[in-house]
């Protein structure tokens, strides 16, 4: 029996509202890989990336919707929702650094980290002993302040039992947790994205369905304990399976075992293919003055301003995800390919890179800072 | 190392453009370093789009590997000494002494003026334009002289799509229904410089 990690509504609010801390911390990762892969070339590798940071948009959404399904504060505009790089991910082998970067053999290591399934049986406790400070960590810690969750497995294992177990002590005494406004559910008319449709949040059941959705999309599909195939029971390859490929360079087909894809070979030009960046960039790692520094500064600013889109899209105006953050993404797509492109001085060739130094950015657009 | 063993190194650069990246410590890369930031300072000169913006377009050394190619390394060293004599002559004058400059020593010169008016194409519509037939019988037919969009992404990156507020035709586009906002023209950099 395991003990419950939570107990109380205000527990799992932050719980729920670190998901979405950590389903957005891979977006800045994924985009600035993505976006560091020279026009034409390394297609597979751009496509995949792409694929799994669309996704990843999609799990962020859906932790939206618990959120709001138990009337909670969905708020991306707050001060360290977007962490400082690199940040910290659990996993059950050994934790790890998440960096800012472009694409490369290291990175791609990193992303199948993130996306790697917990072996069966490898997970013993919830959670473990941490050396590492908290604040580092792209996940609250475990209720007990010193502890941290073994896994992002354990970590959504422990929000699943902590709505069962919340939402049934509710209806003991006839009520619900499921109290939040059922117009600002995000559905499928409001988003569009591969991968999944989304649903709306309203009820136990839907919430667990929500829930695994997010797990399955990350791990990869395990049956009886064992991970029968690549692919999920929508014909869906997970993202670990995704990247895999890019590690084994052959694509995974319909059938295939773990670990032995048997699709169409997959290139990688390692050494032509990519603009090398250096890795997780400051503001202030750009002279005074220079375009750079500035350029990197209204990224931010503009970054920010997405999320300040993307949270009144998920406080009841909806419309506004399709018609303005959408646009807004391809946007920052625009302002995030020029600072990649531009070579960073006095760094052997490297070229500079945004910084998601979003915290910043609030202060600098209410006035406190100018740069 | 002799400028003619130079030009005859790089003449021997391969034709695939996105594999240069110009490292290395050798006499070649360092040359091809040294003369393609001269490059960047002309086209900033004249696109009016600042260095930042050219960079950002990832196709800068495409362009000077192209030019240099059709019309020769000589002559592109000669247009990009003709433009640092300019620049430094017209150093503490008026604005106009410098246009006016730019107009006699450069646009006006029938070999370089042609170049420097197919450097700015390139530049916004990522074609090279054929030379014109009095250039060419004057200082001599070069090789692959036609007129080409040097890449698909030459085409995608021209500055005339940033100038006139919208992205190319199938491709960077910008999400579903944005078609419903007003294009965003920016400033002109080079009022600001």
């Amino acid at each position: 029996m395991v003990s419950h990690d939570i107990t109380t509504l205000e527990s799992l609010k932050d719980h729920l509202f670190s998901a979405m801390v950590l389903e957005h911390a891979t977006l800045p990762v994924y985009l600035t890989a993505l976006y560091s892969i020279k026009p034409e070339r390394n297609l597979d590798a751009f496509n995949i990336i792409r694929v799994v940071a669309v996704e990843e948009m999609l799990h962020l959404t859906f932790a939206a919707n618990l959120l709001n399904a138990i009337g909670g504060d969905v708020d991306l505009t707050k001060k360290g929702f977007v962490p400082d790089y690199p940040t910290f991910i659990p996993d059950s082998i050994e934790d790890f650094k998440v960096h800012l970067g472009s694409f490369s053999q290291d990175s791609l290591e990193t992303f199948l980290k993130i996306e790697r399934p917990t072996p069966p049986g490898s997970v013993q406790e919830r959670v473990v002993d941490r050396r590492i400070p908290h604040h580092n960590w792209c996940i609250s810690p475990h209720k007990d302040g010193k502890t941290q969750y073994a896994t992002i497995g354990e970590f959504y294992n422990a929000i699943k039992d902590g709505v069962e177990f919340l939402e049934k002590e509710a209806q003991t005494i006839g009520g619900t947790i499921f109290v939040g406004n059922p117009a600002n559910q995000i559905t499928a008319e409001f988003y569009y994205s591969g991968g999944g449709k989304l649903f709306s949040v309203t009820d136990l059941s839907s919430a667990v369905r929500a829930i695994n959705l997010v797990i399955d999309q990350g791990e990869g599909y395990v049956q009886d304990d064992k991970p029968s195939s690549v692919y999920d029971q929508y014909g869906e390859i997970a993202h670990f399976y995704r990247f895999e490929q890019l590690k084994l360079r052959q694509y995974y087909i319909q059938g295939d075992m773990p670990g032995r894809p048997s699709g169409p070979d997959i290139k990688i030009d390692w050494l032509h293919g990519v603009y090398e960046t250096i890795v997780d960039p400051k503001v202030t790692d750009y002279p005074e003055g220079s375009e750079l520094r500035k350029a990197a500064f209204d990224f931010n600013c503009a970054y920010a301003e997405f999320l300040k889109l993307l949270t009144r899209a998920y406080n009841g105006e909806r419309e506004l995800l399709t018609s303005k953050a959408v646009p807004a993404m391809f946007e920052f797509r625009n302002l995030m390919i020029p600072l990649i492109r531009n070579l960073m001085p006095n760094q052997n060739g490297r070229n500079a890179a945004p910084t998601f130094e979003i915290d910043a950015a609030w202060d600098a657009l209410s006035g406190e800072d100018k740069f | 190392m002799e400028k003619e063993v130079i030009y005859a190194k790089l003449s021997n650069l391969p034709r695939d453009l996105t594999i240069i990246d110009f490292q290395g410590d050798g006499e070649v890369e360092t040359y091809l370093r040294r003369t393609y930031e001269r490059f960047i300072t002309l086209s900033v000169e004249v696109t009016a789009f600042t260095q930042f913006d050219l960079q950002g377009t990832g196709q800068g050394k495409s362009y000077y590997v192209t030019v240099s190619q059709i019309v020769g390394w000589e002559i592109m060293e000669q247009l990009l000494d003709t433009f640092d004599l300019i620049v430094s002559e017209a150093e503490g004058q008026s604005k106009s002494v410098r246009k006016d400059l730019l107009y006699q020593s450069l646009f006006g010169d029938e070999k370089l003026g042609p170049i420097v008016r197919n450097i700015i194409k390139l530049w916004f519509i990522g074609n090279w334009y054929q030379l014109p037939r009095d250039w060419s019988e004057k200082f001599g037919p070069v090789a692959r002289d036609v007129t080409f969009t040097v890449s698909p992404a030459a085409y995608v990156e021209g500055l005339l799509w940033t100038t006139i507020g919208a992205h190319p035709a199938g491709a960077k586009a910008q999400g579903y229904g944005s078609w419903a906002n007003k294009p965003q023209i920016p400033s002109i950099h080079a009022e600001k410089r």
